[in-house]
């Protein structure tokens, strides 16, 4: 704006000067300075111009330059002219006029793109604005780089806690394998030993009994020497009888101890009839069934097999049933009662009485001991019952009791129910 | 009462063949009765007997009608003299009696015997078990 007041007072003063007539050195001078003015300006102008990168700025310095130039040009126009006159100077006086006034025109036009161009002190504070941000980004990232070192270092330590927890893991299963392999190795021994046990038992038992035989043989043979009218060594006889045969009775019962321990092979498996065995028992026992007066009833109806060894069946029922015998009450007759049922994956063998019954409270814990007695009143051995768990453990099944002080005894024997054709467990 | 030819009795326990061979006197079965106190020694002995390699004035040598064998006996026991014995001439095998005699009721060696498909006692042996034993395999002698 200031370049365009300075712009129009010249054009006046030279439309002045041009009005003017005979002037003198003073005014050349004066002109020759505007001139020099004016070029000096429209060549300041035109460098700018030519330095500047914007446009818009550009064409503006572009246009202040030419409106100088004609100015100048105009200026030295009149020193040139003195008198004014000439119509070729006039012309080109009018045509320096008419560019400049399009050059003033142009920024006219250039006003809404000059307005548009920031000041310095918006710029600056644009830029500081700016660079607020740029250092608020600055922050922000370097907050994040913080934050995510932080993380990384995080990731890092977990890593080690989680390889460290993985090595400390690594050594537990190790140690718990060596442990394990140490346990499969005692119970390897564990099992060696009780196979040697059982063997020992088997032997010791077998070898006294022949030993034990011919000291009763010869117990014989000496009463069949000594004269028969002795009443007092005949009781001696009776007394060293008893002890021979207690001793003998001993070693059966070792004996079969040991043999029950031997585990069974698939081919001593059958399906076994319950009424089959207890018919071999009943036979067996037939002695103290009838001096004891027992009555005894079975049904077998609902499960009438099982898939069992013969054998062990029968130490089972004869175990059984004598021991209903051994603790039958005196004072009524015995009834023994054998039934059969079904009870998830068990056949259950129940077998009941109404002997003197027992405690089970004092004496559940050790009823399956080895030789543990709770009776002195009969002759019993203490393996009966011992017998009865082993085959049942061995098999996979289970005993249980239940008892009535006075009432009587129930003995419940669990096996394992297998497929009647094919012997697979059900 | 016929007597048996002869009788042997083959078990390392001493004292049991001292009261079997006086419980067989007794009962008067036979009046040859040998005692052996293995498989081994008593096969010797049979198997010069088969081959006819003794005195024959000599009563100590007899042919045997019946044979109670013990099983379990050092250098051979009662199962190893059966499968030899088995290996003897069929002609000299065919009128000898043999019975195991075991120890237990409920024993392996039970099983066995029974598998073997001879005559087997448990001890002691009585006169019943003798007697029961004579009826089966000597009903001409009882006579």
């Amino acid at each position: 704006m200031v370049l365009l007041t300075q712009e129009t007072s010249p054009t006046g003063f030279i439309g002045a000067q041009a009005g003017a007539s005979g002037p003198d050195g003073l005014v050349l001078v004066g002109e020759v300075l505007v001139v020099t003015a004016y070029v000096l300006v429209a060549c300041v102008l035109f460098y700018l111009a030519f330095k500047r990168d914007d446009r818009e700025r550009k064409l503006v310095l572009l246009l202040f330059g030419v409106i100088g130039l004609m100015g100048g040009g105009v200026h030295s126009l009149n020193i040139w002219d003195g008198d004014g006159t000439g119509d070729l100077l006039l012309v080109v006086r009018l045509i320096f006029g008419v560019m400049a006034l399009g050059a003033a025109i142009l920024l006219f036009k250039a006003i809404p793109g000059l307005m548009a161009i920031p000041s310095l002190r918006q710029l600056t504070r644009d830029n500081s604005k700016l660079q607020e941000q740029v250092q608020e980004r600055l922050r922000a990232e370097e907050a994040l780089r913080e934050s995510q070192q932080e993380l990384e270092q995080r990731v890092r330590e977990r890593s080690a806690q989680a390889i460290t927890a993985n090595r400390e893991l690594e050594r537990e299963i190790e140690s718990r394998k060596l442990a394990e392999k140490r346990l499969i190795a005692a119970n390897y021994e564990l099992i060696k030993k009780n196979a040697d046990l059982d063997d020992f038992v088997y032997y010791a038992s077998r070898d006294l009994k022949g030993p034990v035989l011919n000291v009763a043989g010869l117990v014989q043979a000496i009463r069949e020497e000594l004269p028969t009218d002795r009443p007092e060594l005949s009781q001696l006889f009776e007394r060293l009888d008893d002890s021979v045969a207690r001793i003998h009775r001993k070693l059966n019962n070792l004996a079969e101890v040991s043999r029950i321990q031997k585990p069974l092979t698939r081919e001593q498996l059958e399906m076994v009839h319950f009424a089959d065995v207890l018919e071999q028992v009943k036979e067996k026992l037939q002695e103290p069934l009838q001096e004891s007066g027992a009555s005894l009833a079975a049904n077998f109806s609902v499960t009438p097999t099982v898939y069992f060894s013969r054998d062990n069946l029968f130490s089972l029922l004869e175990n059984l049933i004598s021991n209903s015998i051994k603790y039958r009450e005196p004072q009524r007759p015995l009834h023994i009662f054998l039934s059969t049922e079904l009870q998830d994956r068990y056949v259950v063998l129940k077998v009941q009485d109404n002997g003197i019954g027992m405690d089970l409270n004092q004496y559940g814990q050790q009823l399956f001991s080895l030789f543990r007695r709770f009776h002195d009143h009969v002759e019993g051995s203490g393996v009966g019952l011992y017998i009865i768990k082993r085959i049942m453990d061995n098999n996979q099944g289970k005993v249980e009791v239940q008892s009535v002080p006075g009432e009587g005894t129930t003995f419940l024997l669990y096996f394992v129910n297998h497929d009647q054709h094919t012997g697979a467990r059900v | 009462m016929k007597k048996l030819r002869g009788i042997l009795l083959i078990d390392d326990d001493d004292t049991n063949n001292f009261l079997n061979h006086r419980l067989l006197t007794r009962m008067q079965v036979s009046e040859k009765i040998r005692e052996f106190r293995n498989g081994k020694q008593a096969f010797d002995y049979l198997y010069s007997v088969s081959q006819g390699h003794y005195d024959a004035a000599s009563s100590e040598y007899f042919k045997p009608a019946l044979i109670l064998l013990d099983i379990n006996m050092p250098v051979m026991d009662g199962f190893e003299f059966l499968s030899l014995f088995e290996k003897l001439n069929e002609d000299f095998r065919k009128d000898v009696v043999l019975a195991l005699l075991t120890t237990s009721e409920h024993s392996q060696d039970t099983e066995r015997a029974a598998a073997s498909k001879i005559a087997y006692l448990t001890k002691p042996l009585t006169t019943e078990k003798v007697q029961g034993l004579l009826d089966t395999y000597f009903p001409q002698v009882q006579e």
